[in-house]
């Protein structure tokens, strides 16, 4: 049936070039709709209930979406006439913004105890700022360097540092679609709101772009003078690394191709093989680019690698390919082009193609991970390179037998040398290889109990960037980057059974009005949850009811306030300054507490799943007799819980993918040796990388823990070929010479497809994104011990299981 | 002995608050009391304690206390109410010559007397900076004595601010901590 098939692309190459190249043209003019997204929730797991409560989070207390601008004029005096004038004049352009909701800075933050001349009832009703007549600079100065609202928020310890909050609006079609998707009745209604809200992305990421590009604007305007200015905040996250993923897929692209372009000549020494190889990449890269757009896949931070995995996978194709043809053509050199080409085709058919199948089911597996993007970079790599077989086996053989029949230069001596040394250690050194690979495998095990999933947003971004320089100075002097919240939900007391007398039944009655929410209880929780926060490590600014309370007892002569008077500020408070101060952390309709926390996120020793789940075992034994219910919520859970989930699916994925590709081995080897001695050489070096990973103390992120799928994937094709090489070469060759052989001949093929992946992960450390730096070298590292594997252990299990059963027949 | 007691009871009577008079004679001691302020402006601790002398027929502190308690206040030995009682009135007389200072220079109108169930509300009125506050006076009757048991500040209620801070202080503590906090000068503290 192939060898039909063949022979149909080989007696009408033009016409099969023809329509092929119509298709890919068809396929790729969607490439354009190709669309980047780097959310801060295209990341998260969708199915996470952490999720739902954050969005309820987001919603009930206004959402926490806000950039920080860090100011440091060069004179140091934050405090000095014309750098508030500029802290004024910044907060006055940046308010005038489309999609800024407030800008919150020193410029227009209350003062409740710096006027000379007001009484507090004054005061209350109408609150002065900064630039007020009868506020005192040298009073305002103290207040807003000791009110617990702007302390490590908008102001640094040292007072030298000012952050200017700009809130930005929030996406509330974005909220009702996502309600109304989750609350469908059926999959169609359902299937109707995703669309509605992969259309509202795509619109808003253009107007939060924008945006951005605005404040920017504004900023720069203002940073000509020397002072320090720097913009943080997790859509300013968001928004570089959509331009680090833009800036990655050109770099890979076309760098890639560079560097495939000068291995692939000193390969093969020639150019029409060498662009016949590019072009095969290219059209298959542009190719699936164009179906996945068709499909209405986005393009995220742990997908923007497929531009490389497409080209590498599909260039090891076609180098298999060609190693073969060329091989044939020196074999067979009276032989027609035909011929050759088709029995080289047939040759590697079954290789090839179980070697994608392997492939894909590595990628596959990211299916079970429950991350969007990442089942989708599973399902676009499945995809992709099964475009990239059919269109290598279609152009190869198309392609090349229109050409003219050519005389090409034999292998790459050097690496044949080496190819040689490989086989004769296999064959005489094998307890050495043995010796080698079981410290690896105790080192590798000593190394992966230590390994340690982290997600560190700070940590992504290179030392030399703006976004980090920013995010640290955030971090460091105005109380951290990464919101978390601690909600404190006040449960019903429960119902007492006594009958109540009339007065008892007017007071329970009232006590259920809103003014009488501010308890001495919640304030008491509220204190002792706020401290105890205030207190952990790692912790920044909190802010909450107790920023309230103190500030109360600062403008009541430091007596803290009784219930009474919170009840009646309550009831009475200015309603501008109650949205301010009171309901981003307090909703009485839901009875709840929110305590609005922002985490060191650059301190190297944290150790965010241990944190987490410390500080909601505490805070429950905290609270264990007050009737409350603790929920901890934020950005920063979300994606611990994401890492966690993929962490734990790991094992799972790999055992998965493990077994599958061990029954396949079964079936293309028809061996249950062959099978487990090829899995166990390319475990054996990927356990090697993970154990480095721990030992190093290089977490598990985002993008790493995908590396072991996929590095399996591609790895396992080395094993296939030279497995399958090495049963041919033995029904005619002796044990030894099989051996030499196969090294020799798919060795050669091994050699150069592996040295062309590392040289095509190694582009991936140009990134400016950090887990892409450390997905490109931990590959780089996995794929040349996978080559290790292949040469050199691989062949010595054959040996000594061939040996094994040679005893046992003698015996 | 029988004209003593006669004598105690005409006595009672000719104190007891009626109904239709809760208006005229709240509006009367509220006058009274603002010249009192007036008379003792810097001497707010004088001011109060003459006040209190006008209203202390008209208060039920006993009930204050018993309702501030809530159901707990039952579950208290005669001692233990008794010793409540006195701290608790102490530390609402305290309570309420701190808040004077809220009340400076303004006027406390009587507007109205509503009656509810058993209860009768006598609605006071205050004007602070333009806007109008009200001052509430809860009576309940007592033997044909209509007498306070509560008072809403500018929407507030007093009895049950005491409420909800007694019952948090009780389920943290026992009857002495409540009764030390009750004696302290911050009660919040």
């Amino acid at each position: 049936m192939l060898s039909k098939i063949l022979k149909i692309f080989l007696n009408f190459p033009k016409l099969t070039l023809g329509i092929t190249l119509v298709f890919c043209i068809f396929f790729s003019f969607f490439i354009k709709n190709l669309s980047v997204d780097a959310s801060a929730e295209s990341l998260l797991l969708e199915h996470d209930k952490g999720l739902k409560l954050y969005r309820e989070v987001s919603a009930r207390y206004g959402n926490d979406n806000f950039l920080m601008l860090a100011f440091a004029p060069k004179d140091k005096d934050i405090f000095a006439k014309d750098n508030l004038e500029t802290i004024k004049n910044l907060t006055l352009d940046l308010e005038k913004i489309n999609g800024v909701q407030k800008v919150f800075s020193i410029a227009n933050a209350p003062l409740l105890t710096s006027s000379k001349t007001k009484e507090l009832k004054e005061i209350i009703q109408n609150i002065p700022n900064i630039f007020s007549q009868d506020v005192d600079i040298n009073l305002a100065k103290n207040e807003i360097l000791n009110q617990p609202f702007y302390k490590k928020n908008i102001i640094s310890k040292d007072g030298k540092t000012t952050g200017i909050l700009i809130y930005l609006a929030p996406d509330l079609v974005y909220n009702d679609l996502i309600n109304s998707r989750d609350n469908a009745k059926n999959e169609n209604e359902k299937e109707l709101f995703r669309t509605l809200i992969k259309k509202h992305q795509e619109s808003s990421r253009e107007f939060s772009a924008k945006r951005l590009e605005e404040i920017t604007k504004v900023v720069s305007k203002y940073s000509q003078n020397g002072d320090f200015l720097h913009l943080g905040g997790v859509e300013m996250i968001a928004n570089d690394m959509i331009n680090y993923v833009k800036s990655d897929l050109k770099i890979y692209g076309l760098s890639l191709i560079g560097l495939l372009f000068i291995a692939l000549w000193w390969f093969f020494g020639s150019l029409r093989l060498v662009f016949l190889a590019l072009g095969i990449c290219v059209i298959s890269l542009f190719t699936s680019s164009g179906i996945f757009a068709l499909l209405g896949f986005d393009i995220t931070v742990v997908s923007s690698n497929y531009v490389a995995l497409v080209l590498i996978i599909t260039v090891s194709v076609v180098i298999h390919l060609i190693v073969h043809f060329i091989e044939n053509l020196h074999k067979h050199p009276k032989a027609s082009v035909y011929k050759i080409l088709l029995s080289t085709l047939l040759d590697k058919a079954s290789p090839s193609f179980f070697a994608i199948l392997t492939t894909v089911v590595g990628f596959l597996s990211f299916v079970f991970s429950d991350i969007e993007p990442i089942i989708k970079l599973g399902i676009m790599m499945s995809l992709g390179i099964s475009v990239s077989l059919i269109l290598a086996y279609i152009y190869f053989a198309s392609i090349l037998v229109l050409m003219p029949r050519l005389e090409f230069k034999k292998l790459n001596q050097s690496s044949l040398k080496f190819l040689s040394f490989c086989a004769n250690v296999s064959l005489k050194h094998r307890k050495i290889i043995y010796g080698i690979s079981l410290f690896c495998v105790v080192f590798a095990l000593f190394g992966i109990l230590q390994i340690k999933v982290e997600n560190s947003f700070v940590s992504y971004f290179k030392d030399s960037s703006r976004i980090k320089q920013g995010l640290l100075i955030i971090d460091k002097e105005l109380g951290g980057t990464m919101p978390l919240d601690v909600i404190v939900k006040f449960k019903q007391s429960p119902k007492q059974n006594e009958s109540l007398d009339e007065f008892e039944q007017e007071f329970d009655d009232l006590a259920k009005d809103d003014r009488y929410f501010f308890s001495s209880e919640k304030t008491r929780i509220a204190t002792k949850v706020h401290e105890f926060l205030s207190a952990q490590k790692y912790v920044g600014s909190v802010l909450s009811l107790q920023s309230l309370l103190e500030l109360g007892k600062s403008i009541n002569d430091g007596k803290a306030l009784d219930d009474f008077a919170l009840a009646f500020l309550y009831e009475n408070l200015d309603e501008n300054f109650k949205k301010q101060v009171l309901t981003p952390y307090v909703s009485v309709e839901n009875n709840e507490l929110r305590f609005s926390v922002r985490m060191l996120d650059s301190d190297p020793n944290l150790r965010r799943d241990v944190f987490l789940k410390q500080l909601e075992k505490d805070l429950n034994v905290l609270l264990q007799n007050d009737n409350v219910e603790v929920k901890i919520s934020g950005i920063m859970p979300l994606y611990n819980n994401m890492l966690q989930s993929l962490f734990s699916s790991q094992f799972d994925t790999l055992a998965f993918v493990v077994l599958v590709i061990f029954a396949l081995f079964v079936v293309i080897f028809r061996s249950f040796v062959y099978a487990f001695v090829a899995i166990l050489a390319n475990l054996i070096p990927l356990a090697l990388v993970f154990g480095l990973m721990g030992v190093l103390n290089i977490p598990l992120d985002i993008m790493s823990i995908t590396i072991a799928a996929i590095c399996i994937g591609i790895g396992v094709d080395d094993m296939i070929h030279y497995i399958h090489r090495f049963k041919e070469e033995l029904k005619h060759k002796s044990l030894e010479e099989a051996i030499k052989a196969s090294h020799i001949g798919i060795g050669s093929a091994i050699y150069y497809t592996s040295v062309t992946i590392i040289l095509g992960f190694l582009v991936m450390i140009s990134s400016n994104f950090i887990p892409t730096i450390y997905f490109g070298l931990l590959t780089v590292l996995a794929m040349s011990l996978l080559l290790f594997g292949s040469l050199f252990l691989l062949p010595s299990f054959i040996l000594s299981y061939h040996y094994l059963k040679q005893n046992y027949n003698k015996a | 002995m029988k004209k003593i007691v006669v004598l105690f009871f005409s006595i009672v009577f000719a104190f007891a608050l009626n109904l239709q008079d809760i208006s005229k004679t709240m509006q009367e001691k509220i006058d009274e009391s603002l010249k009192i302020l007036d008379q003792n402006k810097n001497d707010k601790s004088k001011a109060a304690e003459k006040i209190f002398a006008l209203f202390d027929g008209v208060f039920d502190y006993e009930l204050m206390a018993k309702l501030s308690l809530s159901v707990r206040y039952e579950k208290l030995s005669e001692n233990e109410k008794n010793q409540f009682n006195k701290a608790f009135e102490k530390n609402l007389k305290k309570s309420f010559t701190d808040k004077l200072a809220l009340y400076d220079s303004q006027k406390l109108k009587v507007i109205d007397l509503e009656e509810k169930n058993k209860r009768a509300f006598l609605k006071t009125s205050m004007i602070v900076d333009g806007k109008e506050n009200f001052v509430i006076f809860k009576f309940y009757n007592k033997n044909n004595d209509w007498q306070i048991y509560d008072v809403d500040i500018f929407g507030i209620s007093i009895i049950q601010t005491y409420r909800s801070q007694f019952k948090d202080v009780l389920q943290n503590g026992d009857f002495k901590t409540l009764l030390e906090k009750l004696s302290s000068v911050d009660f919040s503290k």
